[in-house]
């Protein structure tokens, strides 16, 4: 049976964004962990992992060196078939920790938020990490297709090994990260 | 989205004499709530009970965008807003409303607004990234500049000057832009497809 993990910076995020997803892949009959940090939503999930190392909004990178450490930490004993990343900070860690131990895995970029409503030396650093996170993404999912474009532009992303899925608007694109 | 579960059949007749005006999101300035309460003063400036504006949704004291309790509280206090605090269930709200506002500086898709359209309410929000994914312009609602109360409060007097059936025409365009291009089992099966 594989083992799929949804990470997120809340869990509430994904109690309220996800639950249809996570609720179709059990009953695919994967086995579905959900990783993040504790709030009052994580009694509702039956295979939940809190994370302690997640400062959603923090740029102390001593604290996101933590995260990185207690993602890999996860992941080596859970050995997950499929990770899928959504926000931020799990987008950047689970996707570096996924990298170094050779798991699939797939990040949702939600939005850009407010690192890149404005432009900033944060915006230039959070490219270059996106950049890193993302090279060895199996699939990189974008909401909306200036997100995608915006991607493109600053090459974290290539168009080339995309998979387009045409349909109406507001659906998702799945594209191919590049390989660095 | 789960048009089951957001359906506009679960509303009881709306016999209010005002016209409400509901944002729902996250309490942040990037969400456009700075926007969404100047416009407000300025419409019940006009318009005085005939109008209301609920802000619904929590505080995020993390975020650096956060608005504070302060503003909040001068808000209420000035008669502009009607705070709702936080709900598990935001349908009986969205059941109120007449139009729902989201006037955001960027978006992945926002999540309140499809809601919204899902439960046949006609939307105002700003032409940016993720926003204008979900709106066509004088279709389902109104796309207004970001960052531009002018523009806002324009768009927000066409509603409410507008005829009752022509609003509800768009609320019900909303609805079938959902079930057209947002249904939660494409997304899902997406998903699948790339877990294998």
């Amino acid at each position: 049976m594989k083992k799929v993990v949804l990470t997120s910076n809340t869990s509430w995020s994904i109690w309220n964004f996800r639950k249809a997803l996570m609720d179709a892949l059990l009953e695919k009959g994967y086995q579905v962990y959900i990783i993040a940090p504790e709030d009052e939503y994580p009694k509702k999930f039956s295979n939940f992992i809190p994370l302690r190392n997640l400062d959603r909004k923090g740029t102390n990178p001593v604290k996101d060196f933590k995260l990185l450490l207690e993602y890999l930490s996860i992941y080596k004993n859970l050995k997950p078939d499929v990770v899928l990343n959504f926000t931020i900070k799990p987008n950047i860690y689970s996707s570096l920790a996924c990298r170094i131990l050779g798991i699939q895995c797939i990040s949702t970029i939600t939005g850009l938020g407010y690192v890149f409503v404005r432009e900033s030396f944060l915006t230039k650093l959070v490219r270059l990490m996106y950049k890193i996170s993302l090279a060895k993404n199996y699939k990189v999912v974008f909401l909306n297709p200036d997100d995608l474009n915006l991607f493109i532009e600053s090459s974290i992303v290539n168009q080339e090994k995309s998979i387009h899925h045409k349909r109406g608007r507001g659906e998702y694109r799945i594209f191919r990260s590049k390989a660095l | 989205m789960n048009t089951e579960y957001f359906d506009p059949k679960l509303c009881k007749d709306n016999e209010k004499s005002s016209f409400v005006f509901l944002m729902i999101s996250r309490l942040l300035w990037d969400k456009g709530v700075g926007e969404f309460v100047t416009a407000g003063k300025i419409l019940k400036r006009k318009y005085g009970d005939k109008v209301e504006f609920w802000l619904l949704g929590p505080i995020d004291k993390e975020d650096p965008a956060a608005v504070s309790e302060e503003d909040i509280k001068n808000w209420i206090e000035e008669g502009i807003i009607n705070y709702l605090g936080i709900s598990q269930d935001v349908r009986p709200y969205l059941c109120q409303a007449d139009c729902v506002v989201l006037p955001s500086y960027r978006e992945g898709i926002p999540r309140s607004l499809l809601e919204a359209m899902a439960m046949e309410k006609p939307i105002i929000t700003t032409d940016s990234p993720g926003c204008r994914e979900v709106c066509k312009d004088g279709y389902n609602g109104f796309l207004v500049k970001p960052r531009d109360v002018e523009s806002l409060v324009k768009a927000m007097e066409k509603m409410l000057t507008m005829e009752k059936e022509k609003r509800i025409e768009m609320g019900k365009r909303g609805r079938q832009m959902i079930l057209e291009e947002f249904s939660e089992e494409s997304v899902i099966r997406k998903y699948q497809e790339v877990i294998g």
